[in-house]
């Protein structure tokens, strides 16, 4: 056994106990950090509505399976081909990366989107009509590749997109924080958002950072007509099989032609060269 | 041709080409999020300007108007916009009250007043275009 003499023992107990002290502050950091970590308050740190926004987007992109519900009311100059107001319950459903099923009921029709990673399919419930396009790719994908090429994106896709802050930022010209207040009995963050086409009111949960309200302002209209959505039923950890997501049309239903933009537009210009 | 373009690979050199493919990806970077990001859409809600095209050759830019009447604007070459473009003549978003469902051929057809239309679907949702049978 090696002995030390007493002038070489001390320094190196010096050291140890050194060592300790750091190796238990570190411990006691980590474990205050695990533990804040561990409640249910929410993460956010300050009033930032970019900040705000960037926590809700994170909150909505980390959740692999997630479903929610939302009450639409869209003002009379938003509704397509018809001029009344729309109030629809949409109930969305979501599995990363690349399916996704949005079921909109309103006092009109009943009509689903349906995407299961190769192909989207439209379904008109009231009409019993149907039609289903091949597009394989990511949630991402498919909603840029619809709305460039038929016209239209799912309701509210901004949400379910993999980077929300990265949808929405874009639009956003200038952003404020205008408070706490109590949407639907949820206490939430109200961020102003001024935008080139809408500006929006959008009120995030103060506890778990998810969006609970959302009333945006069209300015490029007359009259700035206003849709408001109403986020409920958050559930971010859903179970959903793939099943879910695969459209299978009903006996009674139909398959009709989805028609393109351009499509449309080169039967636009041949109407209006007959009717000259 | 073909002797052209080997003499142009020849003259340039491996280093610039790994520089024009640099390029290339990012010019390819940079339209891909300009795609990206540039979505005609705001919450579903389609932001394109439409041009509405009169019978007699007249212009105007409909800025996402549902309906666009009068002032000789449009008549009935265009008249509905759905969600942000118009539907040509012949095409109707809502069919006529009295509608009837029948199958030809094994394809279904609405037909009301006499007129048979076709549907499709078009931004999402059902559009009837007239057709003759």
């Amino acid at each position: 056994m090696q002995k030390y003499s007493q002038a070489e023992q001390q320094p190196v107990d010096r050291r140890w106990s050194r060592l300790l002290l750091l190796s238990f502050v570190i411990s006691s950091l980590l474990l205050g950090f695990a533990c804040g970590c561990g409640t249910e308050k929410p993460t956010a740190v300050s009033n930032d509505p970019d900040q705000l926004l960037r926590q809700m987007s994170e909150k909505l992109a980390q959740a692999r399976k997630l479903s929610f519900k939302v009450d639409r009311k869209l003002d009379a100059a938003l509704v397509e081909g018809r001029n009344i107001p729309e109030n629809a319950q949409i109930e969305i459903s979501v599995s990363r990366p690349g399916k996704f099923l949005a079921k909109a009921n309103s006092q009109d029709n009943v009509r689903q989107f349906v995407f299961d990673g190769q192909n989207l399919s439209v379904y008109d419930e009231t009409m019993k009509l149907y039609a289903t396009v091949p597009e394989p790719g990511t949630i991402d994908e498919v909603v840029a590749k619809i709305d460039e090429k038929y016209g239209f994106t799912p309701p509210l896709a901004e949400f379910i997109l993999s980077d929300p802050y990265g949808a929405l930022r874009p639009r956003i010209k200038s952003q404020a924080y205008k408070g706490k207040e109590t949407v639907g009995g949820v206490e939430c963050y109200h961020l102003s958002l001024v935008g080139e086409v809408a500006d929006s009111e959008l009120w995030i949960g103060v506890a778990d950072l998810l969006p609970r309200k959302l009333v945006a302002t069209f300015k490029d209209r007359e009259g700035g007509p206003q849709l408001q959505a109403d986020f409920s039923d958050w559930n971010l950890a859903a179970t959903l099989d793939d099943k879910f997501f695969t459209f299978v049309a009903p006996q009674d239903a139909e398959s009709v032609e989805m028609v393109t933009e351009a499509q449309m537009k080169e039967t636009a210009a041949k109407a209006a060269a007959q009717h000259k | 041709m073909k002797a052209a373009i080997s003499r142009y690979c020849r003259k340039i050199g491996a280093s610039e080409r790994s520089k024009a493919l640099v390029r290339a990806a990012i010019l390819g970077a940079v339209l891909l999020l300009s795609v990206s990001v540039a979505r005609a859409q705001v919450y579903g809600v389609a932001k394109s300007t439409t041009v509405v095209r009169g019978p007699n050759g007249n212009v105007a830019a409909a800025s996402k108007t549902t309906v666009v009447t009068g002032g000789g604007t449009a008549s009935k070459t265009t008249v509905v916009v759905a969600g942000g473009s118009t539907l040509p003549h012949g095409y109707i978003a809502v069919l006529p009250g009295g509608y009837r469902m029948v199958t030809v051929s094994g394809v279904r057809y609405y037909t009301v007043g006499g007129i048979y239309y076709r549907p499709q679907m078009y931004q999402g949702h059902t559009v009837y275009v007239a057709v003759r049978l």
